[in-house]
């Protein structure tokens, strides 16, 4: 067929459609070239996702929801509001609305490195003596997440695997728990965001199906927890994933969460939320840690 | 040995097809019928080795024409001949660089080639093991797994 | 930033060429590994993005190449294939890749391996 074409230099920029298409609202609604740069630079510098050109229709689409649920009649007053007040959670909405379903291994990268450099260190430092180190990954969704950290840790941190650990991934739906402790993944998710050499290292495969070596399922026990409820017994943690999740609830229960979470974290633990939630107005005994877009924080001293 | 392998060749054309295209293709029982005379595209591509036969994908050109239009992001007016056997092309080889995982390794899969036929690509010495039928926004589409008789 | 698609598949390369160009790359192309070396050493380029299966120098042997020459240290290079056995992605890192994707990909998975690559990316087209 094709025969090998000349080399040709490209520099031209046309619009190409090759991502997993939001839902489609009745409203179609338009996005200003200007609207869309702020949007545009909102969601890398809070998610590390990009938008590039072309995804304009991406953003009517998504934030078009947004745009009715908060009672706005176009895409401009949004944007209007979040240049005006950046706390007030509409940012988290609108990001969320953006890259919700993005479900990848080491999802925004920042918090991993974080973890990988300064904050595991630390702990292994300060839990010499006890040997103990406990982990909870509060969404666990379909796995992405606690594997991700349970790669790192054996792949940057051998010494943890013969300490006393608790690693606990939990999710309030008991079929997603069901895949989670399959560690089944599809060709298309171990293509998001997972380094080759891992994919080497710690999967196995069978036919079409990717499975997770049972070496790294077996360090995660995962058990369904609903997070709006009162939390089964749990013990101390040092960290605690819980990102993207409590944009989900409603004030009362964001606080209700995070003073459950306050009462078992380590006093010198961590807690890590996703890059645009924040614990302002709703809990102020945590202090969020100056680590670039990780959403990691910590119990004020 | 035969086998079968209809529900994973489904999951990995409507993957390529949605992932890769943004384009909705669901398998049906309707079989494929060709519209008009040398009005279907032939993916074809060889596998060799422990296991030996070939994946053939069968498209009308209209097919071609929209998904070439959206790889290129032209108008389907624009594509010309050459972009839609590329396109179908690699959409074979795609496919059967999913389908080599099933089979037994070691098996290496050949470049594609692309033809313009009447539809019934015919391969001497092979029999059918899977065939799945699409439709493709009212379009159908079919692919076949041909395996080489064992001597 | 310069990027380099090494691919027979023009349309492969098309889609590839408007991710890159879309997050501030200058695109070059080549439908072989020959070619690709060729281009190389007229021009500096910091990312390539390679197909296995290719008539003349297969994607593989290209990485081979490149990484034996220490003027090419700083080059990364993703292999961008039908392949996906897991002992070809491992042949793939062996040979020198910096990372690996499967066909059938998406622009979001392409930027994410960059990411992983330490690429930084930036998010207004030039």
């Amino acid at each position: 067929m094709s025969k090998a074409d000349r080399t040709t230099s490209v520099s031209k920029q046309t619009s190409c459609q090759t991502l997993t298409p939001g839902k489609h609202y009745d409203k179609i609604m338009s996005v200003s070239e200007s609207d869309f740069n702020y949007i545009r630079e909102l969601v890398l510098e809070r998610s590390a996702i990009v938008l590039e050109d072309g995804k304009q229709y991406l953003v009517e689409s998504r934030i078009g929801q947004v745009v009715e649920t908060e009672g706005f009649d176009t895409i401009g007053q949004l944007v209007e509001a979040l240049r005006k007040n950046s706390h007030n959670g509409l940012q988290s909405k609108v990001i969320e609305a953006l890259t919700t379903n993005e479900t990848s291994f080491f999802r925004d990268i920042h918090p991993f490195e974080i973890l990988k450099d300064p904050v595991l260190p630390e702990i292994l430092k300060s839990r010499e003596n006890t040997k103990k180190l406990n982990i909870w990954c509060a969404a666990s969704s379909s796995g992405q997440e606690p594997y991700s950290i349970a790669m790192l840790i054996r792949d940057h941190f051998p010494a943890l695997l013969g300490w006393k650990t608790h690693f606990i991934a939990s999710d309030i739906s008991e079929k997603m728990l069901e895949r989670c402790r399959s560690g089944k993944f599809s060709q298309l998710e171990v293509n998001r965001g997972l380094p080759a050499a891992f994919l080497v290292k710690y999967f196995e495969k069978n036919g079409a199906t990717w499975s997770i070596k049972n070496q790294l399922r077996e360090m995660i026990h995962f058990q369904q927890i609903n997070l709006s409820m009162e939390l089964p017994y749990l013990p101390k943690m040092d960290i605690i994933f819980l990102r993207n999740v409590l944009i989900y609830f409603d004030i009362e229960t964001k606080k209700r969460i995070l003073n459950q979470l306050r009462s078992i974290l380590q006093p010198d633990g961590y807690l890590f939320l996703g890059a645009a939630e924040s614990t302002i107005n709703l809990d102020s005994s945590f202090e969020r840690m100056n680590y670039k877009h990780s959403g990691c924080y910590r119990l004020k001293r | 040995m035969a086998f079968e392998c209809e529900a994973e060749i489904s999951q990995f054309v409507t993957d390529i097809w949605s992932t890769f295209l943004s384009m909705k293709v669901s398998p049906t029982d309707k079989p494929f019928k060709p519209k008009g005379k040398d009005n279907t595209l032939a993916g074809c591509v060889q596998i060799t080795g422990e296991w030996q036969g070939a994946v053939t994908l069968y498209a009308p050109k209209e097919i071609g024409k929209r998904v070439a239009a959206t790889m290129y992001g032209l108008d389907e007016k624009e594509v010309d001949n050459q972009q839609v056997q590329d396109v179908i092309g690699e959409i074979t080889n795609i496919l059967a660089g999913n389908i080599k995982s099933l089979l037994p390794a070691p098996c290496s899969i050949s470049l594609p080639c692309v033809a313009i036929t009447d539809y019934n690509l015919h391969h001497p010495g092979s029999e059918t093991v899977s065939a799945v039928n699409f439709d493709c926004e009212g379009l159908s589409i079919l692919v076949v797994l041909l395996q080489e008789h064992v001597k | 930033m310069r990027a380099l698609i090494i691919d027979d598949s023009k349309s492969i390369r098309t889609i590839l060429t408007e991710i890159l160009a879309g997050i501030g790359f200058a695109v070059e192309e080549a439908a072989n590994g020959l070619e690709a070396m060729a281009l190389i050493k007229k021009e500096k380029v910091d990312l390539a993005l390679v197909d296995w299966n290719m008539p003349d120098m297969n994607g593989c042997e290209f990485i081979q190449e490149v990484r034996k020459d220490n003027a090419y240290k700083n080059m990364r290079m993703m292999m961008v294939t039908t392949e996906t056995a897991i002992n070809k992605v491992a042949e793939a890192l062996e040979a020198g890749a910096d990372e690996y994707i499967m066909k059938p990909f998406t622009r979001e998975m392409i930027i994410e391996k960059l990411v992983l690559m330490g690429i930084s990316i930036s998010s207004a087209p030039k």
